[in-house]
């Protein structure tokens, strides 16, 4: 979601956005130093982060009552942002690919994207049916 | 833990944490310029953070360090989550093709400045 809008540039927000950001960093590093990657292996650390980031922030996006821009901003831009990691991603592809992996490459990188949109749908209608909203692809008028 | 893990671990955190802070600047600085049904910011903010991881991957810099600016810094500033929700989100708006395009531009775009980045870093260390 880009479209931050003109409230989340107060210095409020910010640190929130920083306070987010430092605890999702904190549960990527403490995942990554606990599952650390290994040559060739399936970079579970990383998986795992990305798919519960996407899970979670599909699941507040979807939700229509927000209790203000601070606590939206420390959980969706900070913690969901700082959790999950496109660089690291794209780097262990290409890793595992110059290593000799390429199917272990193109198996993280596609099942890492296909599994990722389907917690983020999944979540999101799960969320809008605890809240009763009708989905957005019920509307074809 | 030793006191070098504490300074470590605070380091990552720290610089995770001002890679979000500049995700969401540079996010709102692009939305705010070019108007487009794409998420265009997260895009930038996620193809840069590819290049930047990259070069500094090819750089070969000490292990710290190296930390700090992948796992860290730029661990914090790009993002996997709002990557996905962006797609899902064009998806049940209907509109799938921008979706596809929102899915596959970032996956070989993003592979692309990873080995670009990986090409030049190597080239500046080995020079």
């Amino acid at each position: 979601m880009s479209g931050v809008d003109a409230r989340e540039t107060s210095w409020d927000v910010r640190l929130s956005v920083l306070a987010g950001g430092a605890l999702g960093t904190a549960g990527r590093a403490a995942l990554l130093w606990g599952m650390p990657p290994s040559a060739g292996g399936w970079p579970w650390a990383t998986f795992a982060v990305n798919l519960a980031g996407a899970a979670l922030l599909g699941w507040l996006v979807a939700g229509e009552h927000w209790r203000g821009e601070r606590s939206r901003a420390f959980l969706t831009h900070g913690l969901c942002g700082a959790l999950t990691t496109f660089s690291a991603f794209q780097l262990e592809v290409v890793s595992l690919a110059e290593a000799g992996h390429a199917s272990v490459a193109v198996a993280y990188l596609a099942t890492s994207v296909l599994l990722g949109l389907l917690l983020a749908s999944a979540a999101s209608a799960l969320r809008r049916g605890f809240t009763g909203r009708r989905g957005a692809r019920a509307a074809p008028s | 833990m030793s006191s070098a893990g504490v300074v470590s671990w605070f380091g990552l955190i720290v610089l995770g944490a001002l890679g979000a802070l500049a995700r969401v600047e540079i996010d709102r600085a692009v939305s705010a310029r070019v108007k487009s049904a794409l998420p265009l910011g997260i895009l930038a903010v996620n193809g840069s953070g590819a290049l930047l991881a990259g070069f500094a991957t090819g750089l070969a810099l000490a292990p710290w360090l190296l930390a700090g600016a992948g796992v860290g810094l730029l661990g914090g500033y790009t993002t996997f989550s709002t990557w996905m929700t962006g797609a899902q989100r064009l998806a049940a708006d209907g509109r799938r093709l921008l979706a596809m395009v929102n899915v596959l531009v970032p996956v070989f775009g993003g592979l692309a400045l990873t080995v670009l980045g990986l090409l030049v870093g190597r080239g500046l260390a080995g020079g």
